[in-house]
């Protein structure tokens, strides 16, 4: 079920890029993850589980955004901070070949 | 004597009458799913907690009591028609019941003896006698008959006892379900009552997620469309009526549709509200729903933190997250082809690919602050050759990256509000003195919804569900 149209999707692999970051760990990088196939099916909920729902939605309908959704999602991530290992190895790139801006002819 | 006292409860539970009595007395569910998860061709087993397995064989052992007393029966009809009471009942209406009782211990005796094709065909039967009598009090045996429906042609479909379409047609057993619970909805939908209250409508939400369950499966999401208009209507009951598992259910799908409909800020809402309200003693559904909120929640910038992804192993989308957020677009790039088979199959490579947009956004403006702290005594702190951008291009992504294609990715970003500033060809990108680069997310997004190709999603959630 299923298993056929997956196979002709698999076909269409994403143009390789050339690599110039990281070269020697990407010989160890596997292809693809196999991922356990898994069931998609949206469970149907039980009944006895109605009391327990009753009292989420008691508490969300009052703060609406509740505690966890600050502990799950990040959304205070953008800052002026360049000092990350990535920014390193970027300005590395940009002073080895970037010219000093000229100023601009008026 | 078994026998007996089982239609002493069904006729108990119409006259009273006691719709939750009686959902409990039709009910196949149990049945249904032992037989799924025991059938040989069955890919996905299903691990039944303590107290269902406690239920599901009190119910089996009551099942096979009843079963071998029908088999005993020479005629079921004639036995229903005697067991079952007419009292206040119609003839019409006792006729229908007579019905349905007599259909679903033939389904019984068919699901047993591993004829699944028959079993799916009687239980329509029985459906199709309920509609003719199903009422208010009733609307707990309407969603078991629906959901049970389901999983009976699922049962058929993994047999694999459906006729072979060379047309390539995939299942008939949904199609004809999901026929079936048209006519459900409609029978629903057409009580005229004007107290809400009482109103069959309230059955309407059941329904419609059985109907979604089977259209996603079928891939016929265009379908999903009507029942949603239908549904918000203002001639039915608020969504918040409804009893709040179906909500969860119910936002989830929707969510899903306005995603691969490129509506993304109402998928987020939606998969957020079902995502928040869902238990957590169900965390198939609680992943499910963070599949499709995850991508919803990146286009607005709100990235999930690592313990959620470790905690529901998401892992595929720890690649995109960390690269989005650092600008990363090599990280990004990589963990999206290694993933791509994953993504594609859940349907969600391509809104993955439009984020790429804020991969840039973020990797421009560090090019930009880098550039600036080059040049902290010139004066051209707002000024960034476009060299730079092309020399970091083609060390992250592609090394034929070249200017036309970094000035193309500039203006893209300028154009759609990320970027304030303009290209000059001889100097570089000249940015807006104050705020540059305007925080994130931004009110319109302009790309990230328009470019969004409908029918290329529709045709890559194809292979989404298994059974």
């Amino acid at each position: 079920m299923g298993k056929g149209e997956n196979t002709s999707i698999q076909t269409t692999k994403p143009s390789k890029k050339v690599d110039t970051l990281e070269d020697t760990s990407k010989i160890n990088q596997p292809k693809e993850e196999n991922e356990v196939i898994e069931d998609d099916e949206f469970e149907e909920f039980e009944d006895n589980l109605l009391s327990l729902l009753m009292f989420r939605f008691d508490r969300l309908d009052v703060t609406c955004d509740d505690v966890d959704t600050k502990e799950q999602w990040e959304d205070d991530w953008d800052t002026e901070h360049i000092d990350d290992e990535f920014s390193k190895q970027l300005r590395q790139e940009i002073e080895a070949h970037a010219a000093n801006p000229q100023p601009m002819k008026m | 004597m078994e026998l007996y006292q089982y239609f002493n409860q069904i006729n108990d539970s119409i006259y009273k009458p006691n719709g939750q009595a009686l959902t409990d007395l039709l009910s196949l569910s149990e049945l249904i799913a032992v037989t799924i998860n025991n059938h040989p061709n069955n890919p996905f087993v299903k691990i039944f907690n303590a107290s269902q397995t406690a239920k599901n064989n009190t119910k089996i052992q009551q099942l096979k009591k009843i079963d071998q007393l029908v088999r005993k029966a020479h005629d079921i009809d004639s036995t229903v028609q005697n067991k079952l009471q007419q009292s206040s009942l119609n003839e019409s209406q006792y006729q229908a019941y007579c019905e349905i009782v007599s259909h679903r211990l033939r389904t019984i005796t068919l699901i047993f003896d591993q004829n699944y094709s028959e079993a799916f065909n009687e239980f329509s039967k029985s459906v199709e006698s309920f509609i003719r009598v199903f009422e208010s009090w009733s609307i707990p045996v309407m969603y078991k008959y629906c959901y049970d429906i389901r999983m009976l042609a699922k049962l058929a479909t993994i047999n694999g006892s459906a006729t072979v379409d060379a047309s390539g047609k995939k299942n008939d057993y949904y199609e004809d379900a999901s026929r079936l619970l048209s006519r459900c909805f409609q029978s629903a939908t057409g009580d005229r009552s004007a107290v809400m209250e009482q109103s069959k409508k309230r059955a309407s939400l059941g329904i419609i997620n059985q109907l979604f369950q089977i259209y996603f499966k079928l891939n016929n999401l265009k379908l999903c469309k009507n029942l949603i208009k239908a549904i918000e209507s203002p001639g039915f009951p608020s969504l918040e009526t409804y009893p709040p598992q179906q909500l969860i259910t119910y936002k989830f799908f929707v969510g899903r549709l306005a995603a691969f409909e490129g509506n993304f800020k109402k998928a987020q809402q939606d998969l957020l509200s079902a995502f928040n309200k869902c238990p957590p003693n169900i965390p198939k559904n609680k992943k499910l729903i963070l599949l499709y909120l995850i991508p919803m929640q990146l286009a607005q910038c709100k990235f999930p933190k690592k313990g959620l992804l470790q905690q529901y192993n998401l892992h595929q989308f720890i690649g995109i997250v960390d690269g989005m957020k650092n600008g990363n677009i090599k990280q990004f790039n990589q963990c999206l082809a290694t993933n791509q088979n994953y993504f594609i199959s859940k349907g969600l490579y391509l809104i993955l690919e439009k984020l790429k947009i804020i991969v840039y956004r973020n990797l421009f403006k560090k090019i930009y602050l880098i550039t600036v702290s080059m040049n902290a005594n010139s004066n051209a702190k707002s000024r960034v050759p476009i060299q730079n951008f092309v020399a970091a291009l083609k060390w992250a992504e592609n090394e034929t990256v070249d200017v036309d294609e970094a000035e193309c990715i500039i203006s893209n970003l300028i154009f759609d509000g990320y970027i304030k500033g303009y290209i000059s060809h001889k100097v570089g990108l000249i940015l807006s003195p104050n705020n540059p680069f305007p925080k994130l997310p931004l009110n319109y997004i302009k790309y990230l919804s328009i470019v969004i190709n409908c029918d290329d999603i529709y045709r890559s959630v194809g292979c989404d569900f298994e059974c």
